[in-house]
């Protein structure tokens, strides 16, 4: 639990260090792009710490690229 | 965006060369022996011979609008919303997730060869801290760093090469084709994908280089200098340990640093070698990350790329350690699938590029 506190006060002290001067700059979809990247960001990593299972791009790959890779591999160079 | 960054050719050569070398120095002789055996010198040269072709695509393409980066290109070729969601899908899946990769071989090579029971996690996040500082200055810090560091690289992997010749032995080189030329193409494919298919990144930074004509001369010779150095650490690696062991070992160039014994005076010299993958792979994961952020900034016209490092990063280190459940899946998805997956962003994407901005080009002059 403390690690998750710890993700979240660094989130807020970061939030609150890096939007106010884009802020002030009327820079205000800069502000909202980061904001959306940075609750992302933590909301992953509350989730990794929490061991929660996150979609896994790399299987997806394997899912997708496995027929064609032992069509290569095992078929014409087999 | 209206702060361009410019860069010189000899610096893009330089990033070129960091880039290629980058982390598959520290597992390709790996997975071209397990492939080909003592034949992985023949499946390099076929990987070259190969890549050489790629590059003029590339390079075709960046003719055609030399201004545009990838993302841009995107837009041009599909209209501005479509391009958009396209690039934001690219660029997450494409450059941020290679990088996450990258990121995980320099952390299971640590863990496994160096610091044992360090947590990869420390590991991850210490090496991003210092990513996310090049990425805060932006990229010219970045090139001017590598141009800064790869005397060091270059010299440390000297020392290496001249320093393991007198443990050659020939006999580990024959029969060679013992198993026919199929094995050599098998062991070609994971070559051509890692680290030559991901050149494709490289539109991302072409137009921001100086001397426009002389681009492509920067790209070609970065690329077979960084090639010639992989090369002559894969001879050297089959020479001295032979394929076998070259082929078991997860980190083959390690096990070669050790090996290092000159008169019982020079060795335990391979953490020091070490300092030019250490080097080569803070550039490669900073380049990749740029690709993802600057990518990220132009696709939603966004002044400033810099700010969003951070968060990048968080997820950069999640994905890192999530998507990759151990080691030998890593280097079985290295071996059998990323080629693939590589193959449909670094060739048939761009073909299909190249081919759209041909047919609109035709449409503007009739």
């Amino acid at each position: 639990m403390l690690i998750v506190v710890c993700l979240i006060l660094f989130a807020a002290i970061l939030a609150l260090v890096e939007v106010p001067p884009l802020w002030r700059r009327k820079l205000k979809k800069e502000a909202w792009v980061f904001s959306i990247f940075l609750l992302g960001g933590t909301f992953l990593s509350i989730a990794q710490t929490m061991h929660a299972v996150l979609p896994n791009p790399l299987l997806w790959i394997n899912y997708v690229y496995t027929p064609i890779s032992n069509i290569v591999f095992n078929q014409l160079l087999g | 965006m209206d702060n361009r960054v410019v860069i010189s050719n000899r610096q893009f050569t330089i990033l070129v060369i960091m880039n290629v070398i980058g982390t598959t120095i520290l597992i390709i002789p790996s997975l071209l022996a397990k492939e080909a055996n003592q034949d992985a010198w023949l499946s390099a040269i076929l990987a070259l011979a190969v890549s050489m072709p790629l590059l003029w695509l590339y390079l075709a393409i960046h003719k055609r609008q030399p201004t545009k980066t990838l993302v841009q290109l995107f837009e041009v070729v599909l209209g501005k919303w479509a391009g958009k969601l396209f690039s934001l899908l690219f660029l997450m899946i494409y450059p941020f997730f290679l990088g996450a990769l990258t990121l995980r071989n320099v952390g299971d090579f640590l863990t496994t060869q160096i610091m044992p029971e360090t947590p990869i996690e420390m590991i991850h996040i210490i090496f991003m801290i210092v990513v996310v500082y090049a990425m805060k200055l932006g990229l010219e810090p970045i090139v001017r760093v590598s141009e800064l560091l790869i005397p060091i690289a270059l010299v440390m992997l000297f020392i290496m090469f001249v320093s393991i010749i007198p443990q050659i032995k020939a006999e580990n080189l024959f029969p060679i084709l013992d198993n026919g030329y199929k094995p050599v193409i098998g062991g070609a494919i994971p070559f051509i994908s890692f680290p030559f298919l991901e050149n494709v990144l490289f539109l991302m930074v072409l137009p921001s280089v100086r001397d426009q004509s002389k681009v492509g001369k920067a790209l070609f010779k970065g690329v077979i200098i960084g090639w010639a150095i992989l090369f002559l650490l894969i001879l050297l690696t089959i020479l001295v340990l032979g394929p076998y062991i070259t082929a078991s070992k997860v980190f083959p160039s390690y096990t070669l640093a050790k090996k290092i014994n000159i008169a019982e005076i020079f060795e335990r010299v391979e953490i020091t070698i070490a300092i030019a993958w250490f080097i080569t792979s803070f550039i490669r994961i900073c380049f990749y990350f740029y690709c993802a952020a600057a990518g990220i900034a132009q696709t939603l016209e966004l002044k400033d790329y810099r700010n969003l490092s951070i968060p990048l990063a968080m997820m950069l280190i999640v994905f890192s350690l999530s998507s990759v459940p151990n080691i030998s899946f890593l280097m079985n998805t290295d071996l059998r699938t990323l080629p693939f997956f590589n193959l449909t962003f670094g060739l048939l994407l761009p073909l299909a590029l190249l081919i759209m901005l041909a047919v609109k080009s035709g449409m503007r002059k009739q």
